[in-house]
């Protein structure tokens, strides 16, 4: 192949990268409806509860309270996901088209521009499939029915799945230290500036 | 053409040579198939978009409940679409890098430490493997956000297969990260630190 051509080649499969700015745009999109439907679930349990002084039984209370909870653990974890979709938006966007310079000024930077790889965005992605599972099983455990001691016993077992679970994920992430907390002295904070300054230091 | 090769063997190693060109067409359409998956996430994501739109009119709970459950598991759906075609688009660069030629060009562009970061054959292998995994386990949520649990031993049963997905995250983490050769930040920082060293005659 003679070298202009595979140059003009390379140059124009190079290109393709920039349909990665179409999941940047449909993620950003998925994580503003993602707010809004957590948002009307938290203004239906709101207008729900309001009426929750003048439920005179306990029983109606008491089941009334546990729907409740559920719900709002529900809304909780609609606004995680929100957030995870946005940080998803912002990971492609720096991967794998530009760094987004401007954003580097503002505090919230190290929090949102936090995914460093690919494998990074999908060990990301499965915590999430994860936190969602749990709080499904959750809901599920809050509304059901249990008859007897067997039942009960079942349950716990239940619960001590889901905390090994939760064990495990955790463990993956302090092992690896891929998401280190403000806390760590090791933790970089890659700005510009403090990437220029360690630069000049050398 | 050595000595000691005769005119028809340089002739018939030539041509066989020749062959790895076939590869091209690997490049092309793995190219292709990239930019059509990138299309059909964003279709799924216009429709999820739509399907969620007037959430706030749905006045009934638990109508409200399953098109929440139901909109989540497409949320994931879609940007599990755009991993995977972001995977299939990392596959052609790498394919055309490992077979081809190397893109002179677009290596010095400060992505290229993320689009173009095939090492080798198994590293292919390698990645095809855990994008399948992750299709899978998000297929099994979809699944389970939409099953029906009636009693507390399929509770229970739940809560097994939840610490199972969370196993299988768990070792494709471990393998993930144990070759040590994961594309961070940290990493394209040491490698502008490495070439401020000594810097490279182009």
């Amino acid at each position: 192949m003679n070298k202009s051509f595979e140059n003009k080649f390379e140059s124009f499969i190079w290109q393709a990268r920039w349909s990665v700015l179409t999941a940047v745009f449909c993620s950003g999109a998925a994580a503003l409806a993602m707010f809004y439907v957590a948002a009307v679930d938290a203004y239906y349990v709101i207008e729900r509860l309001l009426g929750y002084a003048s439920l005179t039984d306990i029983y109606e209370r008491m089941s009334v309270r546990a729907n409740a909870i559920g719900n709002v653990v529900e809304v909780v974890d609609g606004f995680l996901l929100a957030i995870v979709l946005l940080i998803f938006a912002f990971g492609l966007y720096e991967l794998y088209i530009s760094k987004l310079d401007t954003a580097y000024d503002e505090e919230a930077s190290e929090h949102m521009l936090s995914i460093d790889s690919l494998d990074d965005l999908k060990s990301r992605l499965g915590k999430v499939i994860l936190m969602i599972l749990i709080v499904k099983f959750f809901e599920l455990a809050i509304s059901m029915e249990f008859e007897d001691v067997y039942d009960l016993l079942m349950f716990s077992g239940g619960i001590l799945l889901v905390g090994s679970s939760l064990f495990l994920t955790e463990f993956v992430t302090k092992a690896t230290g891929a998401h280190a907390v403000k806390s760590d002295p090791d933790r970089e904070i890659w700005t510009p500036e403090k990437r220029e300054q360690k630069l000049e230091n050398i | 053409m050595k000595q000691t090769q005769s005119k028809p063997e340089y002739l018939f190693e030539h041509s066989l040579w020749q062959l790895r060109w076939s590869v091209l067409i690997a490049v092309i359409f793995s190219g292709l198939t990239a930019l059509t998956m990138f299309y059909v996430a964003a279709v799924d994501t216009f429709y999820v978009i739509g399907m969620i739109a007037d959430y706030a009119q749905e006045a009934n709970m638990l109508d409200r409940k399953e098109l929440r459950g139901e909109a989540i598991g497409h949320v994931v759906e879609v940007i599990d679409g755009f991993l995977l075609a972001i995977v299939l688009l990392i596959f052609a660069y790498g394919i055309y890098e490992l077979y081809i030629s190397r893109m002179d060009g677009p290596e010095k562009h400060e992505s290229a430490e993320h689009l173009l970061q095939i090492k080798n054959l198994d590293d292919l292998k390698s990645r095809l493997g855990k994008v399948i995994l992750m299709i899978l386990i998000v297929k099994f949520f979809e699944i389970s956000m939409t099953m029906e649990y009636n009693d507390v031993k399929e509770l229970t049963i739940f809560a097994v297969a939840i610490v199972s997905i969370s196993l299988s995250f768990f070792m494709a983490e471990v393998a993930a990260r144990k070759d040590g050769h994961l594309k961070t930040r940290k990493s394209d920082f040491e490698k502008q630190k490495a070439s401020l060293k000594q810097p490279h005659t182009d």
